[in-house]
């Protein structure tokens, strides 16, 4: 990678100040992405220094510091209880361990991947975002949005969940990319489901879930119709990996299975 | 047998585990000039202007060679024994550039920085060229990859460049379409293979530097040093005398390093400014430009009697050789050569086909060579055949397969390139291995398929493969044993260990003739100065050839040591009796033992130095069998598939060494199973290759691969080194027809098509529910 | 900028480039046995021990590495013998390319996890490739080693 100088940031203000100054310059996540891009950097600026790694419980939410790498979330006990552990589920299919002992959470949203497994999940849990200067910010809205602009996420909030949520990642083997990723779940908020890898970014099936959290009682028949509905919202399209007919079956096949599990059908 | 048919740890297994220096780049020397290539951005373009100023003009670049620099010399970078079945159709730099990913200039630096700066700034004009990017209309297409007047073969192959043609082929046996019509049933399809890549871990690399007695010396992770050397010195004008090639250990080989990478430009570079210099390819050097499996199409046709003999075999190949033709003809005859036989007893046969010029990566040589290709065909057609004969697709080969004793008339048609070798199965299991391997997977239990939930189906599909021991009449391997002061020796060979374990395997056998232990035979293999010839890793050429070369060296040194022990025992040599390490004269007791017998020889009295060296060149090339089955469960709604269980039951003579052995069939079967539904190299339509690096080339892990059992039946083959055939590719071959077929006893579709995967599966079902 | 990198227990003075990766430092150095196979991660061939955790040394930047101890496959030779022998038994070892990080991510792997399960295990090692065995024989020698609790 081209960098021309290293900077350890003594506090994150000054991480904050040096992002400003020039586009060419680039916060160091856990760096596991970087040989993907071969763009110069003017500034490469590492938060190593400052307190930006753990996880605790407050008030109801897993807070995690946004330089906490996927490894040390993945075999957290708090996180392992979060919706009957999805989220080691799905962070346990990133790769491997070596890539998860580098790669933090922070990277892992901020980069906004259509690939990522982990912001499905994270959408389906209640999640917000804090950044630097924006402040706090609801996942939905920071990867619809483009509001926050070069800032620094300092801390991911997640609700806890203490029902079963549903996490499935297609793939061709277990060191890819998804085709596909679903996350299903009935939390706090009533009905999720979330599609990623469309190959795009995730996004939640708002229509599918207004219309199982309207039902008087869910069963087979309303399962299957809100699988059908996540079809039609959702914009799939076809990539190398799939094409988009498939990524429809399967979405159909995955959101069926996961309400059956999450309601225990 | 004390050593033979011993699982000895591999000789080399605990220094590389240690981290000793061992593969070629740990030899590169510090100050090394770091080589790197310029490749092209279009499938197909002519250079019109290199302007390499800039380049040259940037600190620390030592030279930038052109096409300008080269004398038109053609040459084939295949490493085949000489003359070569492939054409001479590769300039060194040309000014034609036939795949994205082509040589266009060559640059060498003082670093890696430089160098890749120095690349950036050479400026070319290109006349882009209308590509052929369709095997399928490649043949006779307007547009011509090669016009120059310079290439040829090197004897007749069909070569026809004019028609866009590397190579052809057409045998027959018998009249196959007048068979055909008089068959009860008949199936005809057509089957396609991609090209699949090797992945060897390490990436191709070589290094050069001058020694001090002002020769070339190259490191080369190569799968054949001799060959390189004879090219480099054709191509380059160096007499063969002054170069060196040393292979040390590499890191993978699988047929990928069967053919020239980097050599001729680090040697050229370093004969030329005597200063050392290295290339190390980047994966996605290695991906987009060293080489693929020959994709191919199969057209198949198969007749047989309603009471299930098969009577006639019809089989068309087209195979894509991509930019240049290197292995061309030979792994397009072997889909057929080392394929069909399998099916002996037919009335007639017939093998032709085409090997067309695309622009793509080059194809070449890849563990299988052609036999993964047919074999997918001919499986897939044989179970499709047993479908509409409503029989058995077991019972079906048992009647139709080849038997010991027996032969195929195509033995004596088909080598390599040339005619082939008549021979009679003296050695041949494959009944055995097919009513074992049965056994072993619960064939009866899960054939066609159950149903395990409502979503998920377990099936099986199986099918036999056959390979060869090397090319008879071609293939020679030599080894010379010398006998070291204290007792112990060096055994040098040319044969060449790419992690195979030859060196252990090859030691082993002279141990056990030597009667000695194995920690007493020290090999050192594939320097071109220091061991006799070898043709190379190729071919399954090492345990039958070597091995034989090695076997009959050890008899020689056996037949010396008892006469000098005789003299000293003051003795007729009949009398002396050897354990391997005490020599006895049977008539008086006295004794003496080796160490003693081995300082005298060195030190005290009638001093002399012995070695023993032998060669062996098949003559036959007797097959390895195989029957593979496969366990999947299969997701009947998305097509996903898991492998529950891969059965392979090899008929390799005697497995020198089981675990090395066993590994092999199972480092074969797995990339067999990545070939079928993983891997797969995507162009686009404009030519590019998009799956040039891990992440989007799926090999399988370790998570996909749940449980391989392999065992081997009992067989001797009396032409091979203590019963041994050899053992490197056969494990790859049957995959993609075992799956195919699991797949149509799960869900009664036909995949034709490789990589099966589940997209398509879906999508075939689909088709075949909408015929419904 | 000079960096310290703490390598096997002893330090290391070494100038690099602020973009420079830690594999090339390493190799740069001699230590021969990190070795590059795909530049991206995704062969675990330049596996390292940092601070005992597995990480992808051809991704991650040397200066980030300044003053954390590293193990490279000499750091644990004592268990590198053993592992090798497991290995040696199953036939395991063919080329050996990917052997060393192997050895150095179960020796990884041994630390963190007491009594590890075969998928477990196998999740652990998923991004250490090898194209010469397929994988069986590994699994066998592994599960061997981690067994042997002398």
């Amino acid at each position: 990678m081209k960098v021309k100088t290293y900077l350890k940031a003594s506090s994150i203000d000054e991480a904050y100040q040096v992002l400003q100054e020039s586009t060419e310059n680039a916060i160091l996540g856990g760096g596991a992405w970087m040989k993907l891009s071969t763009k110069k950097v003017n500034t490469l600026i590492s938060l190593d220094e400052l307190d930006l790694k753990g996880i605790e419980e407050q008030d109801g939410f897993i807070r995690i510091k946004s330089m906490t790498t996927l490894r040390e979330i993945e075999t957290s006990p708090l996180i392992q209880a979060i919706g009957g552990g999805v989220i080691t589920n799905s962070l346990s299919q990133i790769m491997g361990v070596t890539i998860r002992n580098i790669a933090t959470i922070g990277g892992s949203i901020v980069s906004k991947f259509g690939f990522s497994d982990l912001i499905p999940v994270l959408l389906v849990l209640d999640t917000k975002l804090v950044f630097h200067k924006h402040g706090e910010i609801s996942l939905k809205a920071y990867l619809e949005s483009k509001i926050v602009g070069r800032d620094i996420l300092v801390e991911v909030l997640i609700k806890k969940c203490d029902s079963l949520v549903f996490f499935k990642k297609v793939k061709t083997t277990a060191l890819d990319f998804a085709i596909l990723n679903i996350c299903v779940g009935k939390t706090q908020e009533g009905f999720k489901i979330a599609v990623g890898s469309r190959p795009g970014l995730a996004e939640l099936a708002i229509q599918s879930m207004n219309y199982l959290n309207g039902c008087h009682t869910v069963g087979e028949e309303e399962i299957a119709k809100a699988a059908l509905m996540v079809v039609e919202e959702i914009h799939f399209s076809s990539n190398q990996r799939a094409q988009k007919e498939y990524r429809e079956q399967l979405a159909e096949v995955y959101v069926r299975r996961g309400l059956k599990e999450v309601l225990s059908i | 047998m004390k050593t033979i048919n011993q699982s000895f740890p591999s000789v080399d297994g605990k220094g590389i585990m240690m981290g000793r220096v061992a593969f070629t780049d740990d030899y590169a020397l510090q100050n090394s000039l770091i080589v790197k290539i310029l490749r092209s951005p279009h499938p197909y373009a002519k250079i019109k202007n290199i302007d390499a100023s800039k380049a040259l003009a940037l600190y620390g670049v030592e030279c930038v060679l052109t096409h300008k620099d080269f004398p038109r010399i053609p040459f084939t970078r295949a490493g085949q024994g000489y003359p070569e079945p492939s054409p001479h159709d590769k300039f060194i730099l040309d000014e034609y550039v036939r795949y994205i990913g082509d040589e266009v200039a060559v640059v060498a630096a003082v670093s890696n920085d430089i160098c890749e700066e120095a690349l950036s700034l050479i400026e070319v004009e290109y006349e882009v060229l209308e590509p052929v990017l369709n095997f399928e209309t490649a043949l006779d297409s307007k547009n011509i990859l090669h016009p120059e007047p310079e290439i040829h073969e090197m004897f007749p192959i069909g070569f026809d460049p004019k028609r866009n043609l590397a190579a052809s082929y057409h045998m027959h046996i018998g009249d196959v379409e007048k068979s055909l019509k008089e068959c009860d049933v008949v199936v005809e399809q057509s089957f396609f293979t991609q090209a699949q890549q090797h992945t060897a871990l390490e990436p191709h690399t070589v290094n050069a530097q001058m020694d001090y007695q002002d020769r070339l010396v190259l490191y080369s992770s190569t799968q054949t040093p001799f060959h390189v050397r004879r090219i480099l010195s054709q191509t380059l004008g160096i007499p063969l005398s002054k170069i060196r090639v040393i292979k040390p250990r590499v890191g993978g080989g699988f047929g990928g390093k069967q053919a020239l990478h980097g050599e001729m430009f680090v040697s050229y570079i370093t004969y030329k400014t005597k200063k050392p210099s290295k290339i190390v390819f980047t994966r996605k050097e290695v991906f987009e430009s060293s080489y693929t499996r020959h994709p191919m199409r199969l057209d198949i046709k198969l007749g047989a009697d309603k009471d299930g003999t098969l009577k006639a075999i019809d089989c068309y190949v087209l195979s894509d050789t991509g930019a240049y033709g290197e292995h061309a003809l030979t792994v397009f005859m072997v889909a057929g050569s080392k394929v069909l036989p399998l099916y002996n007893k037919v009335d007639s046969v017939r093998f032709h086909g085409h090997v067309v010029y695309t622009n793509h990566t080059p194809a070449g040589a890849f563990r299988g060579y052609g036999a993964i290709q047919g074999n997918y065909a001919l499986e897939s057609a044989v179970d499709m055949l047993c479908h509409k004969l409503h029989m058995d697709p077991i019972e079906f080969r048992q009647k139709n397969m080849m038997k010991e004793n027996e032969t195929s008339p195509i033995f004596a048609i088909m080598g390599e390139g040339t005619e082939g070798t008549a021979m009679n199965m003296e050695s041949c299991k494959l009944d055995y291995c097919v009513s074992r391997g049965k056994e072993l997977i619960g064939w009866d239990s899960i054939y066609p398929h159950k149903n395990v939930s409502k979503e998920k189906i377990r099936s099986v599909g199986m099918a036999i493969a056959m390979q060869g021991s090397g090319i008879p009449y071609i293939d020679m391997g030599s080894a010379i044993i010398k006998l070291n002061d204290d007792g112990f020796y060096n055994l040098l060979i040319g044969a060449t260990d790419i992690g195979q374990g030859s060196d252990t395997i090859l030691a082993q056998i002279a141990a056990e003739e030597l009667m000695t232990s194995l920690d007493k035979v020290i090999v050192y293999s594939s320097d071109t100065d220091l061991t006799p010839f070898d043709t190379g890793a190729y071919a399954s050429s090492t345990t039958f050839i070597s091995g034989n070369a090695v076997l009959k060296a050890a008899r020689k040194m056996k037949g010396l040591l008892i006469e000098e022990a005789a003299k000293v025992l003051k003795c007729e040599e009949a009398d002396i009796n050897f354990d391997g390490f005490n020599f006895k004269n049977k008539k008086n007791e006295s004794e003496i033992n080796l160490s003693q017998l081995s300082n005298r020889l060195t030190y005290n009295e009638d001093q002399k130095q012995l070695v023993a060296d032998s060669s062996y060149v098949g003559h036959k090339s007797p097959p390895p069998f195989m029957a593979g089955f496969i366990e999947i469960l299969i997701d009947r709604e998305t097509g996903e598939i898991e492998i529950e269980n891969y059965v392979s039951v090899v008929d390799c003579g005697t497995p020198l060494n089981p675990k090395l052995a066993q590994g092999q069939v199972e480092g074969g079967v797995v990339q067999g199973i990545g070939m079928a539904l993983y891997e797969n190299v995507v162009i686009t339509s404009k030519g590019k290759n998009i799956t040039s690096d891990f992440l989007n080339y799926k090999v399988p892990t370790r998570m996909e691969i749940k449980k391989l059992v392999t065992e081997f039946a009992e067989s001797y083959e009396s032409s091979g080194p203590f019963g041994a055939k050899s053992v490197g590719e056969i494990g790859i071959d049957t995959p993609p027809a075992a799956l195919a077929n699991a797949i149509e006893n799960a869900l009664g579709v036909r995949m034709t098509d490789l990589p099966m995967t589940p997209e398509k599966i879906m999508r075939a079902l689909k088709a075949k529910e909408k015929r419904q | 900028m000079k960096i310290n990198l703490l390598i096997n227990g002893l330090y290391r003075s070494v100038e690099v480039e602020p973009g420079e990766y830690l594999l090339d430092t390493l190799r740069k150095i001699n230590m021969i046995s990190v070795r590059r196979g795909c530049d991206n991660t995704s062969c675990g061939v330049c596996t390292v021990l940092i601070e005992g955790k597995p990480v992808p040394s051809c991704s991650y930047l040397s200066v980030r590495a300044d003053g954390k101890s590293i193990l490279t496959v000499e750091g644990i030779a004592e268990e590198a013998e053993k592992i090798s022998s497991y290995f040696g038994e199953e036939g395991a070892e063919q080329c050996g390319f990917c052997n060393p990080s192997i050895a150095l991510t179960v020796y990884a792997l041994k630390k963190e996890i007491k009594n590890p399960t075969d998928e477990q295990v196998d999740k652990y090692l998923v991004s250490n490739l090898c194209r010469c065995t397929g994988y069986i024989s590994q699994k066998k020698a592994i599960k061997n080693y981690l067994g042997d609790k002398s």
